[in-house]
C-alpha cells in the first residue's frame, strides 16, 4: 500500500515538475538525489566531482522530463541519466581507457566468488582501487545489471572487451578481499 | 558459475546506498534551471477564473429573468384550456353570481349617472370628444372606479373651458349633444353589460372548476382556489384593455393595471378583478368544501 502511493506521489510531482513547477522539482529532487549521488559515485572517486555529476544529470531530468512517459520505474530512468553522465565526465577526464591485451586465461568458471559479507564503504574502497575501464565494466555489469551487449553499446567497445574488462576486474577485486580478510574462502565452481 | 555472491552482496548494498548532497546542491541545480516560464500561467489562470465567473453572472442572471416569462407563459396555457374547456359547459350557479352582478350593476349604474349629469349640470355643451372618454373609463377595472369621478371631473372642468369659447354654436350643438349622450349612454350601457356578463362568466369558470376539483380530490386547496380566481383576474383584466365594443386599447387603462401589477399584492388584485363579490364567491366555495 505504501509503495502504491509512494507512486502515486511520484506520478503526481512528475506530472508538476514536467510543467516547470520548481517546488515539484525541488521536492523530486530530494526523493533522488542521495541515491543518485550513490550511482555517481560508484564510478568517480571524488565526492564533489559525483555531485556536479549528479547535478548535471538532474538538469537533464528536469529538462527532458518530456520524454518520460511514465513507461518502467521513475527512478530507473533517472538512474540511467545519471550513468551515462558519469560515464560521459569519465570521457572528459580521458581516464576511461580500456587495455584489451589481457585474454581472457581461463572461462568464467575459474571466478571466485566470496562469501564474506562485506560493509558498503569497504566495497566502495575496493572499487575504487580499479582502473576506471574495469571499474565500469564492473559496476555497469554487477550493480546496474547491464547486459554486455549494452556495456559494448554505451562505452563505444566491443562486447569481447567488456567481458575481458569485468573478468580482469573480478579478479582484482579477488586480490582486493583477500588481502582485507586474512582468512580466506575461495572456491572456484 | 555465476551468479556470484559477493557481486550479489555487492549490488544490493550499493543499490540501496544514499549520499546526502551537499547544502547547496539543490540552489546550484535551481540557479542552473533558471527562470523557467512558470509566471505567465498563474496570470492565465486567473483570467480564466474571473471570465468563468462572468460567465456564471450572465447565466445566472438569464435564467433568473427567464423564469418569470416562463412562469407567466404556464398560466396563460392553462387560462386558455379551461376557457376553451368550460365554454359549453353546464349552468352557472345561481347563488353567488346574481350578487355580484347586482354590485357590479350598482357600481357601474352610480358612476354612469355621476358621469353624465356631471356633464348636464356643467353645461348642455359637450364636445362629442370629451363624452368618448366616459364610456372607456366605464370599463377599467372595478378598482379605478374610485379614482374616476375625479379625473372626469378634470376632464369636465377642461371641457367646460372649450365649451365657453364654443358658446356661439350652441343651439347647433345643443341637438346634437343631446342624440349624442344617448347615443354615447347606449354604448356605455353595452359595454358595461358585456363585462358583467363576461365577469359572472369568469365566476362560472372558477366554481365550474372548483366543482371538478372537488369532484376529483374531494378537498379544494385554497391554493388551487386562488389559482383559479387569478386566472378569471387575468382574462377580466384583458377584456377591460382591450374593450371590444370600441376596438381599441384603453391606454389609461392597460397604463393602471401594469401599475396595480407593480404596486400591488396578488391577493389585492383578484380582489380588485372580483370586486366585492370576491369575499361572497370565497366563502360560498368553502361552504361547498364543508
Amino acid at each position: 500500500m505504501r509503495v502504491i502511493s509512494l507512486h502515486k506521489n511520484y506520478v503526481k510531482l512528475i506530472g508538476k515538475a514536467k510543467k516547470g513547477n520548481r517546488k515539484a522539482q525541488h521536492e523530486l529532487f530530494e526523493l533522488f538525489a542521495p541515491k543518485m549521488m550513490s550511482v555517481c559515485r560508484q564510478y568517480l572517486k571524488k565526492q564533489e566531482l559525483a555531485e556536479e555529476v549528479m547535478l548535471n544529470g538532474f538538469l537533464k531530468v528536469f529538462t527532458r522530463l518530456e520524454s518520460y512517459k511514465g513507461e518502467g520505474s521513475f527512478e530507473g530512468w533517472i538512474r540511467r541519466i545519471m550513468v551515462n553522465e558519469s560515464i560521459s565526465q569519465l570521457r572528459k577526464g580521458k581516464k576511461l581507457s580500456f587495455n584489451d591485451d589481457a585474454t581472457i586465461e581461463n572461462s568464467i568458471d575459474h571466478v571466485a566468488y566470496i562469501e564474506t559479507e562485506l560493509e558498503v564503504a569497504d566495497i566502495q574502497k575496493m572499487i575504487d582501487t580499479l582502473p576506471e575501464g574495469y571499474k565500469t565494466v564492473f559496476v555497469l555489469y554487477a550493480v546496474e545489471g547491464y547486459k554486455h551487449s549494452e556495456i559494448a553499446e554505451l562505452l563505444q567497445i566491443s562486447e569481447s572487451t567488456s567481458k575481458t574488462q569485468l573478468f580482469k576486474a573480478r579478479k582484482m577485486l579477488q586480490k582486493a578481499v583477500n588481502k582485507q580478510n586474512n582468512t580466506l574462502s575461495y572456491g572456484t565452481h | 558459475m555465476a551468479p556470484i555472491k559477493f557481486e550479489e552482496n555487492i549490488r544490493e548494498k550499493l543499490q540501496e546506498r544514499e549520499i546526502q548532497p551537499s547544502e547547496g546542491a539543490w540552489k546550484k541545480l535551481e540557479m542552473q534551471l533558471g527562470e523557467t516560464p512558470q509566471q505567465k500561467k498563474p496570470t492565465y489562470f486567473w483570467m480564466a477564473i474571473a471570465a468563468s465567473f462572468i460567465g456564471m453572472l450572465l447565466v445566472g442572471s438569464w435564467f433568473f429573468f427567464k423564469k418569470d416569462t416562463v412562469t407567466n407563459q404556464l398560466v396563460n396555457e392553462d387560462q386558455i384550456e379551461t376557457y376553451q374547456e368550460e365554454i359549453f359547459q353546464e349552468k352557472p350557479n345561481e347563488d353567488i353570481a346574481p350578487i355580484l352582478t347586482k354590485e357590479d350593476d350598482a357600481i357601474s349604474e352610480t358612476e354612469k349617472e355621476t358621469s353624465i349629469e356631471s356633464l348636464k349640470d356643467e353645461t348642455n355643451l359637450v364636445s362629442p370628444k370629451d363624452l368618448k372618454v366616459t364610456p372607456i373609463q366605464k370599463s377599467k377595472s372595478v378598482a379605478l372606479s374610485k379614482e374616476n369621478p375625479g379625473q372626469e371631473k378634470i376632464n369636465h372642468e377642461k371641457s367646460t373651458d372649450q365649451i365657453l369659447r364654443e358658446r356661439k354654436d350652441a343651439e347647433e350643438a345643443i341637438t346634437y349633444q343631446k342624440t349624442d349622450v344617448h347615443k354615447m349612454e347606449n354604448e356605455a350601457t353595452i359595454a358595461k353589460l358585456e363585462e358583467e356578463n363576461f365577469i359572472q362568466q369568469k365566476v362560472d369558470e372558477v366554481l365550474q372548476e372548483v366543482k371538478k376539483i372537488q369532484e376529483k380530490n374531494n378537498t379544494v386547496s385554497m391554493a388551487e382556489v386562488d389559482a383559479l380566481l387569478a386566472k378569471a383576474q387575468r382574462d377580466i383584466a384583458t377584456k377591460r384593455i382591450l374593450n371590444s365594443n370600441h376596438h381599441k386599447v384603453n391606454a389609461q387603462a392597460l397604463l393602471m393595471d401594469v401599475e396595480t401589477e407593480l404596486e400591488r399584492g396578488f391577493r389585492d388584485k383578484v380582489f380588485d378583478a372580483l370586486g366585492e363579490g370576491f369575499n361572497k364567491v370565497r366563502t360560498a366555495v368553502a361552504e361547498r368544501n364543508n
